[in-house]
């Protein structure tokens, strides 16, 4: 793993005083082979991005598309 | 505070699609969760290297503040179709759930986690990955637990594969179909019993 894309990953997570890490976690992408460099350089990224204000965050998780299905009248009218 | 007592709560009901700021969100209430969550939508995060993450922190007021401001990031790929932003936001909001000895927050712990998280699948291997590998992955498998509920599947169950496709069961959870799969497969009650225990 390159220092750079690493120290990158690490600098965005670690560089304030005023807030504390306490947990991180990813969804690992769908491709067969991921290197580190690739993971690090694509996260560090992102945290660029959050900081230039370049994306900006909703206060929601992403909606259903549909209202609710009453299942069982699904299965009665099969 | 824990994923077994959400995903027990989630298992009642009997309807699809699950919504999660209308019906998980409230869940975590319960389960004494009041933390600021943010949801990042990046059109140019790569889904073929990053799903998604969650970066969880606390904000301290002043030095040893025991109530310091509890804020989550959950960024996810904007590339990826919508039920798959379902699928991982509700995965990466599961892990304000972790307890803390599967918290990764230092800086080694978090370069293993990379180090084993890019794995595929094959060379993966759950007795030496480590506890934090271990639990990021089954994460993924307790959101489709709470995306598409034990309810919910025993309903649609003696309809599956006959007049009722997978594809159409994966289209009215609005999750990926490999997970609408999962959860109708035979050994769901199984993996779903050492879920909640």
């Amino acid at each position: 793993m390159s220092k750079h894309s690493r120290e990158d990953g690490m600098d965005c997570l670690f560089e304030r005083r005023d807030m504390k890490l306490v947990n991180i976690r990813f969804f690992r992408g769908q491709s067969d082979i991921i290197c580190e460099d690739e993971f690090n350089a694509e996260r560090a990224a992102a945290a660029a991005r959050k900081r230039s204000g370049e994306i900006t965050p909703a206060p929601h998780a992403p909606q259903c598309k549909q209202a609710p299905i009453d299942l069982r009248k699904v299965v009665a009218d099969i | 505070m824990s994923v077994a007592a959400l995903i027990k709560a989630c298992s009642q009901w009997e309807h699809l699609p699950i919504d999660i700021e209308r019906e998980v969100m409230p869940e975590f209430l319960k389960l004494g969760v009041k933390d600021e969550i943010y949801f990042w939508a990046d059109p140019k995060l790569n889904p073929a290297i990053v799903s998604g993450e969650i970066e969880h922190w606390e904000y301290p007021m002043q030095e040893n503040d025991p109530n310091p401001r509890r804020v989550a990031d959950i960024t996810y790929a904007k590339q990826m179709s919508d039920d798959w932003h379902r699928l991982v936001c509700c995965k990466e909001l599961l892990h304000l759930l972790d307890p803390i000895e599967t918290r990764v927050s230092r800086p080694e712990d978090i370069d293993k986690l990379i180090e084993k998280i890019i794995l595929p699948s094959d060379l993966q291997d759950p007795f030496t990955d480590g506890i934090h590998a271990l639990t990021d992955r089954v994460a993924i498998t307790y959101a489709a637990a709470v995306l598409f509920p034990m309810g919910a599947r025993n309903i649609l169950l003696p309809h599956a594969g006959k007049k009722l496709s997978l594809p159409k069961i994966a289209q009215m959870a609005e999750i990926p179909i490999r997970y609408a799969y999962l959860v109708m497969s035979e050994t769901w009650p199984e993996i779903h019993a050492m879920m909640v225990d």
